[in-house]
């Protein structure tokens, strides 16, 4: 779903720059403070809080209420089971392999996003003709839909007239064609790839903003000072980096953790559940057997993943503002 | 209870229920589901749309379009939200359908048979058909694979088109030209239905079956090991990426150039037609080569009706696409795909410009056959296997052959695995 | 000079990365049948062709996926930016109990993985009777949309100066009759870029798609089109005109938050 991908715009901003007027405002006694503000702020907190209520609140509780039963889509009531479904999910081979093929996934699929992402920010902030244009071109991928992506993958992998193979072969890197997307051994680092090239372009972007505000003068200082280009990117470029692509990392890496589209669709967790990510299993136990309980144990599991990364992002965001 | 009885349970309660709650209204929408999907027959399906509405006020149709290996999946995913498409024209497979029928989910079409005149149908086929009482489906087609052979390709390398499994295999490794890109076979190992079709055809051509005569499992035998040996070896002079095929990959395969034979219904030939017109002088069809014996799977294409609030329209339809012009305008996009089960349409089918053209390609495809097998009933002294829809439903074929192809894993255990996980899938299944 | 060259030689090859995949789609979609299978590829068609984008209109339909798709992104984003844009002027001016808590609340909402929510909302809507239906897809997008559209707008209406509004309250104006008349001209741009951005991610969507609606009749894109693929018989021409025309919107959207993204970002988007 597309709540797996961070918007551009949301670049992470730890601190919410109103409070201070708000706060400011205040205490100049002035028209904010009064007291039916409260109480128009609640009024239109209200939508959203209900939407939140009916749409998030109460099906994560009716899903962790659905893992303890055993439940077919179709029947009306489940079966209270306890925690049998835990319990068959933690003996279960399968979904510990799948646990360790999503993080392997999520790990993967950031690193070379973050290694990517940065050295074409690094790039694109050189001054060339042409840069604004190559800029919009780069963020073409994201933009686009995940069904169109996968759509061309599948025809540039195709191990018969597929023009990645031809490319390859006749630059004489590979000797025969090689079936990407279906041998176990190719199709985890085929999947990989097109997930770095579809969200590459997020890291450019919030990687090339910070590049902006990053003051000349420390660069200035350090050519005076004699360095080379590699020790001013050590020095300054890459600390002052830090922060940023610590914050998208773990964003990424959550967004990329939850990603069910771009595998399911190019290999259905296949070959031979090489891709078979906690996603896909979540779907395959839920619409492919009908075991909703099962399908709801896992998903939780996965939430329990997402509180456990969120927490450290706030103890993060905490450390940063004092 | 079996899960996907279940569903169908449910169904037949959304069924009855939209039958006791609705009225008669001016407009009769029906909608009618198909995986019979190349832009030719589409065309065909339009103009039915047409030519039905300006000869029925009030009825409109609304065809919907699913792939062959998703059919089954996409009537259930309708079960579970509300009502299943009114007719359904294409494979629903045989061990889906009987439950289907046992679950009161479908409307009985004897009528409609004895209507147009049970003498005119294949009546073999009516009675495959015929499921907990009633004429569950009307069969329009019966249809088997055969092997599609480039004989070009063949003389090229000196060989006989083959007629043995070990003439096969030696005329493939010699074909197989990795650096050229050309494969001597093609041999399908995704996780799909074709997979399990010609997995199926294998072993029985091994002299094996899938069930005994009591409907016990009966996988774990030297003769399905024997097959599936043969499969795996096979599998190396295939394409690489035969991991994720099924039909429509494993006709492309050949229909592309690069593979020199592959195993397929009559359908190559339209396609042939569409997109490597070239291949056309330089193809023939033989039936399979043989094992031990000779068998092939033979299938049908059938309408179906569900129950629901149009089925007396729905059976109308299906009545006016069963008369002899309808049912040729359906067949002739991929003429020789189908054996017509109207003994009336044979004559236009062998009339046809292509069937003339190309006796070499269709004889084998449409002259009748005396060793086709259904899964369903793999001998005369085996009763109907109830046990076949949750068989099917878990992929046991498919998954034993990705294991050996695409794992490496040793034949003898990797069928051992699979009669094991057959056994469970089907323990609990009461007809 | 030498470092020119090296820096035009990295553009060109980011270049190859990311546009071929999308010249060899739009290519695909103009070569007849018999010329996709061929090897050598060719780079330019030989034949070009229109009639995949005929046959998509007329044997297909992608017209009735391309509106249903339209409708239901159209519904979700403007629900999600009126609600989330409400509760986003809330977060930023009012001073409300538990506020922090809540804007974390609204993040980790963000970030809710859709294998977890979509069991529990299939078996709801169900009851409801809103599976099937248009209005019930779009309400599953608000699951994302509102969290993503207050997070965003959030710190927009915190960057509009408070003084207008209180010049405006001053001058009689009610609270809301600020908001309406001096706050959201303001944030239109905020708007419009968010807006864009819940469009693009109801666009994309497929889980949702696929299991809340069932009647082809319904259907949106992403499914329908992933239907192309097994109903057409690697029809690639088809599937890839299919494609190009599913990414347009996105294309004429990418022009329009462009100023956006990559200035408007800048120097106030990143902070850490």
């Amino acid at each position: 779903m597309a709540s797996d991908e961070a918007p551009l715009t949301d670049a992470p901003k730890p601190r919410v720059r109103g409070e201070g007027t708000a706060a400011a405002a205040a205490s100049r006694g002035g028209l904010l403070s009064a007291l039916r503000d409260r109480h128009l702020g609640l009024v239109l907190l209200a939508p959203s809080a209900l939407t939140f209520l009916m749409l998030l609140v109460f099906p994560l509780g009716y899903g962790i209420y659905t893992s303890f039963l055993q439940r077919h889509v179709l029947e009306p009531e489940g079966i209270w089971v306890g925690l049998d479904n835990y319990a068959w999910l933690l003996g279960n081979a399968d979904f510990w392999r799948s646990l360790l093929i999503s993080s392997f996934w999520a790990g993967a699929t950031v690193g070379l996003q973050i290694i990517l992402g940065t050295a074409v920010a690094l790039l694109l902030h050189q001054p060339f003709k042409g840069r604004s244009v190559v800029r919009g071109l780069v963020l073409f991928p994201y933009m686009m839909p995940v069904v169109s992506v996968v759509l061309i993958w599948m025809l540039l992998y195709n191990a018969l007239y597929g023009v990645v193979n031809w490319l390859l072969v006749q630059a004489g890197i590979i000797g025969t064609p090689i079936a990407w997307l279906s041998q176990p051994a190719s199709a985890f680092w085929a999947v990989v790839f097109v997930g770095v090239w579809k969200y590459f372009p997020f890291v450019v972007v919030i990687v090339l903003a910070r590049l902006q505000v990053i003051s000349q003068d420390l660069y200035e200082a350090a050519r005076i000072d004699g360095a080379s280009a590699w020790a001013r990117f050590v020095d300054i470029t890459l600390p002052q980096l830090r922060d940023v692509l610590l914050v998208v990392a773990l964003l990424r890496t959550i967004f990329m953790f939850n990603n069910f589209e771009i595998v399911f669709l190019l290999t259905g967790g296949g070959p031979l559940q090489a891709t078979m990510t906690l996603p896909i299993m979540v779907y395959e136990q839920a619409f492919g057997v009908y075991e909703l309980g099962r399908g709801s144990a896992i998903a939780v599991v996965m939430f329990v993943i997402l509180i456990a990364v969120m927490s450290v992002y706030f103890t993060f965001l905490r450390k940063e503002n004092d | 209870m079996n899960r996907r009885d279940l569903l169908l349970g449910a169904g037949a309660l959304a069924g009855t229920h939209s039958i006791l709650g609705s009225q008669a209204s001016a407009q009769t929408p029906l909608r009618f589901l198909t995986p019979e999907t190349d832009p030719s027959q589409v065309r065909v399906w339009q103009a039915f749309v047409e030519q039905y509405a300006t000869a029925n006020r009030g009825v409109s149709i609304r065809p919907e379009y699913a792939s062959w290996d998703d059919l089954v999946r996409k009537v259930s995913a309708d079960l579970m939200a509300g009502s299943p498409p009114e007719v359904i024209a294409g494979s629903s497979r045989e061990g889906f359908m009987a439950t289907a029928a046992r679950r009161n989910l479908l409307v009985d079409l004897t009528p409609v048979v004895e209507e147009i005149g049970r003498a005119d149908f294949h009546a073999p086929s009516l009675e495959a058909w015929k499921m907990s009482g009633i004429q569950a489906a009307i069969p329009y087609g019966v249809q088997w694979p055969v092997l599609w052979c480039r004989t070009d390709l063949f003389q090229e390398a000196g060989l006989a088109l083959p007629t043995t499994w070990d003439e096969y295999r030696a005329a493939a490794e010699k074909l197989t030209n990795t650096q050229r890109g050309v494969f001597g076979a093609c041999f399908p190992a995704g996780r799909t239905w074709n997979t399990e079709i010609q997995s199926c055809i294998a072993i029985w051509q091994a002299g094996g079956t899938m069930f005994d005569d009591k409907l016990n499992v009966s996988l774990d035998t030297p003769e399905v090991r024997r097959a599936m040996t043969y499969y795996a070896e096979m599998c190396r002079f295939s394409p690489p990426d035969i991991g994720q095929y099924g039909f429509r990959e494993a006709s492309a395969a050949y229909t592309s150039g690069k593979s020199a034979s592959t195993f397929y219904w009559g359908r190559v030939l339209s396609h042939l037609y569409q997109q490597a017109p070239e291949l056309l002088p330089k193809t023939r069809t033989l039936h399979y080569p043989r094992g031990a014996k000779q068998a092939v799977l033979i299938g049908w294409d059938e309408f179906v009706v569900y129950r629901g609030r149009n089925s007396r329209a729905a059976m109308e339809y299906v009545k006016w696409m069963l008369q002899p012009r309808q049912m040729f305008m359906m067949m002739e996009p991929v003429i020789a795909h189908v054996v017509p089960t109207r003994n009336s349409v044979m004559p236009m089918v062998q009339q046809h410009e292509w069937v003339q053209k190309h006796p070499e390609i269709v004889n084998a495809l449409i002259q009748p056959i005396d060793f086709g097998v259904s899964p369903v009933r793999e001998s005369a002294s085996h009763p109907f296997n109830y046990k076949w829809d949750a068989f099917q439903a878990r992929f046991i074929l498919p998954d034993l052959v990705q294991r050996i192809v695409l794992g490496r894993e040793p034949v003898a255990l990797a069928v051992e695995r699979a009669h094991k996980a057959a056994v469970d899938a089907t323990k609990d299944v009461r007809q | 000079m030498l470092r020119a060259l090296r820096i035009y030689s990295a553009v060109m090859l980011l270049l190859i990365i990311v546009a071929f995949p999308l010249y060899w789609m739009a290519l695909t979609s103009f070569k007849p049948q018999t010329e996709v299978f061929r090897t050598p590829p060719t780079f330019l068609p030989e034949t070009w062709t229109l009639r995949h984008y005929a046959e998509l209109f007329w044997l297909t339909d992608f017209g009735l996926l391309f509106l249903n798709s339209l409708k239901v992104c159209l519904l979700s984003t403007g629900l999600a930016l009126i609600v989330g844009s409400l509760g986003a002027y809330a977060l930023a001016r009012f001073r409300v109990p538990g506020k922090e808590s809540y804007g974390r609340l609204v993040l980790i909402a963000y970030m809710f993985p859709g294998a977890l929510l979509i069991i529990p909302l299939m078996l709801l809507f169900r009851q409801l009777g809103l599976t099937n239906s248009h209005l019930g897809l779009s309400l599953a997008y608000l699951t994302f949309s509102v969290p993503f559209v207050m997070w965003v707008m959030r710190d927009f209406f915190a960057s509009v100066p408070v003084d207008l509004e209180e010049a405006a309250l001053i001058d009689g104006a009610t609270r809301l009759g600020a908001l309406w008349d001096v706050v959201l001209p303001q944030a239109v741009p905020g708007l419009i870029a968010t807006g864009i951005f819940a469009f693009l991610f109801a666009w994309n969507e497929y889980l949702f798609a696929l299991i809340l609606i069932s009647d082809e009749g319904l259907r949106t894109l992403p499914p329908g089109m992933m239907r192309f693929v097994s109903t057409t018989d690697t029809n690639w021409g088809l599937i890839m005109a299919a494609s190009t025309l599913a990414t347009l919107p996105m294309a004429i959207a990418f022009g329009l938050v462009q100023r956006y993204l990559v200035t408007g970002l800048g120097a106030g988007g990143v902070k850490g």
